[in-house]
């Protein structure tokens, strides 16, 4: 089986174009040479009948021509014009047979048969051969002509044909090679939408393309459609059942403080422990929840509008430390093709740690180029220098270990892996504390360079 | 002390309410967002404690009117809806301070102080005025010589406002406003009770009487 689609075309139209030609090829030789043939034996009808009124029969009963009445053409040795005529038992040969024979049926008066022979010097012959009843005598006349010509007619016009055939089958294939990429064209624009998609820079699929593949764009449409929506129900779903045990949670945690609990140790601590650990498996399904991974333009995350808000908040939420923020933003940058949620979740909880630890200053730096970008350095007490290591063993994978060490960013490898960016923690040269350098891919470079 | 505590769960409001009036506060409670709206705009409230996620109004768009209409209330927000592009719109929307659910009633009170402080001008830990330093974890104040004196919870509750407003006209109604809930009764004579009392723990010269007007609190001893 051909996977090419342009394949299987090509070989099914040269196929029945050469069945088409071949047997087009056959009538036509066939038309051309009956028709030339007819010609032929119009002319040699004519000839019999002076032949037969050329006949004379002398007294002893002997056939004979009248010279006069006789065509010089037959006179010409191997001339390619003949006849035989029989009269009862008498043969009279035309000159130009020399010493060949026609080898002609006797036939009834009024019957006509038309041969195909091979004449002196191998020369094709028709021979028309007719039978008269003429004085009492039966008269059978063969006339023959030489086909040399016509056959060499028909062999140069089955010549042309088949170079002509020839043209006009390459040309076909070149023009539905040249339609069958015209045709393609919007499944390759409708290949691109779909990576526009992915990325969420498009909603749906353009319906503007050829009636044959409407179908199709239409059920990918319906597709995503139902899948966005069975997507945002579960994560909808799953977002409010994590919020709404939220405050249930939290009046179990106050629990631990009533005074009907004073004395009872062991449930307190109990209490304490199942609650804490509810309240961070609760976090982890809303963090997976809420990643979004990408999305409409109007969601996209603009750092030079965003994160002057988001250091606002952090310098509430702080506001007890008093930290300096150094803040380095790059210049004019336009919206980035990352969900803005995303990047906040990811940033804010990379500063916030970061804010948790500093004694007095928190560096974030932003550069836009092949990707995002983000460093982040605090002048707090970082981590041993082994556990750097055992960080960057376990790569991204933070989330098991890194609660233990207060660094609470596994909510940060689960967006960094969702974007298959890169994250780097390690001692900040600068300021002595922690720093953690994430790298995210930026779409819009991706697709420039793929393409 | 006078709060507005915005919250629709009735068993998180009950333990929540009684945590915030044993540290001081005088509680009031509005249940959606409607009712939050009107509650806030009533000038009575030191600071609000605000959940996002009411009937009838959105915590935000209570937040957001507030903001709109001048009023400017200190806000906690107190949400299980913490994320960060959630905590960044909420400030935005002019919260003051933001914690997430679950939290630790610890947490809640000490940011709490630390807005009310801020809300005026007061920064640091503890309120401290001419001398006198309230420790509002014991509810008790430590005078500059000497031991430190304990105080009852509507005395408590007097000091702190006054410690946060020193040398300016307080009048009865207004003491009365913000020492009580919504519920209590209401009897300006109560105020005169309590000022008799603390005068006779920190020395008559320290509350002064303006005939008609109200009382000041003298900052310089």
């Amino acid at each position: 089986m051909i996977r090419s689609l342009q394949a299987r075309l090509a070989a099914a139209l040269l196929l029945s174009l050469v069945a088409v030609f071949a047997l087009s090829w056959f009538a036509m030789s066939g038309a051309i040479r009956s028709l030339s043939e007819d010609i032929i034996v119009s002319r040699l009808a004519h000839d019999a009948d002076t032949l037969l009124a050329a006949i004379r029969l002398d007294s002893s009963g002997e056939a004979s021509l009248d010279p006069a009445r006789v065509n010089q053409i037959y006179q010409r040795p191997f001339g390619g014009h003949y006849y035989k005529v029989t009269v009862a038992d008498s043969v009279i040969r035309s000159r130009s047979l020399w010493d060949h024979t026609l080898l002609t049926p006797v036939l009834e008066a009024g019957e006509t048969r038309r041969l195909h022979q091979v004449g002196p010097k191998d020369q094709p012959l028709l021979v028309e051969v007719r039978g008269f009843q003429t004085g009492g005598s039966a008269v059978t006349i063969a006339v023959a002509e030489e086909l040399t010509t016509v056959e060499a007619n028909i062999a140069a016009f089955q010549r042309y044909f088949t170079i002509a055939a020839g043209i006009a089958l390459l040309m076909l294939i070149l023009l539905q090679i040249a339609i069958v990429r015209g045709g393609m064209r919007p499944l390759k624009r409708v290949q691109r939408e779909l990576r526009e998609l992915e990325r969420g820079a498009v909603s749906s699929l353009n319906t503007d393309v050829p009636t044959e593949v409407i179908p199709l764009v239409g059920e990918i449409n319906r597709l995503v459609r139902v899948l966005g929506q069975r997507l945002g129900r579960s994560r909808n779903a799953l977002g409010d059942l994590a919020h709404a045990l939220k405050t249930p949670l939290t009046i179990l945690q106050r629990l631990r403080n009533d005074d009907a609990l004073a004395g009872h140790e062991q449930v307190r601590m109990t209490l304490d422990t199942q609650t804490t650990s509810m309240q961070r498996l609760i976090d982890r399904v809303l963090a997976r929840a809420r990643i979004a991974g990408g999305g409409p333009p109007g969601s996209w995350f603009t750092p030079n509008t965003e994160i002057p808000t988001l250091i606002e908040a952090l310098k509430n939420l702080h506001r007890h430390k008093s930290l300096a923020f150094d803040v380095n933003l790059p210049v004019n940058c336009e919206p980035l093709e990352l969900d803005r949620e995303d990047m906040l979740e990811l940033i804010g909880n990379v500063m916030d740690n970061a804010c948790k630890w500093a004694e007095e200053r928190v560096r974030l730096t932003l550069a836009v180029g092949e990707t995002l970008n983000i460093d982040i350095e605090d002048d707090g007490p970082g981590v041993e220098d082994k556990a750097y290591e055992a960080i960057q063993q376990r790569g991204i994978r933070l989330d098991e270990t890194a609660e233990g060490q207060g660094l609470g960013l596994a909510i940060v490898g689960e967006i960094v892996t969702q974007y298959r960016g890169d994250i780097r923690i390690e001692r900040s040269a600068a300021l002595g504390g922690l720093r953690v350098a994430l790298d995210i891919p930026l779409h819009r470079m991706h697709t420039a360079s793929s393409t | 002390m006078r709060l507005l505590l915005v919250e629709d769960d009735a068993e998180l409001v009950r333990s929540l309410k009684r945590d915030l009036e044993r540290s001081g506060y005088a509680v009031d409670v509005a249940g959606d967002g409607v009712e939050a709206e009107y509650m806030g705009n009533q000038d009575a409230y030191d600071v609000a404690v605000l959940d996002l996620g009411l009937p009838a109004r959105s915590g935000i768009e209570v937040l957001k009117n507030w903001r709109a209409q001048g009023n400017a209330l200190p806000v906690i927000v107190l949400t299980a809806r913490d994320a960060w592009h959630e905590r960044v719109d909420g400030f935005k929307a002019g919260a003051d301070d933001y914690l997430g659910k679950p939290f630790h009633i610890e947490e809640l009170l000490a940011r709490l102080s630390a807005l009310v402080h801020r809300a005026h001008r007061k920064p640091g830990g503890r309120l401290e005025v001419g001398g006198l330093t309230l420790d509002e974890e014991r509810q008790c104040v430590i005078p500059e010589i000497g031991e430190s004196i304990e105080l009852t919870g509507t005395e408590f509750r007097l000091l702190r406002y006054f410690l946060l407003h020193p040398d300016r006209v307080l009048s009865k109604s207004t003491l009365t406003e913000h020492v009580y809930d919504f519920d209590s009764e209401k009897d300006s004579n109560v105020i005169e009770v309590y000022v008799k009392r603390l005068r006779q723990k920190l020395g008559q010269e320290r509350i002064e009487t303006r005939r008609g007007q109200g009382y000041v609190f003298r900052s310089s001893g």
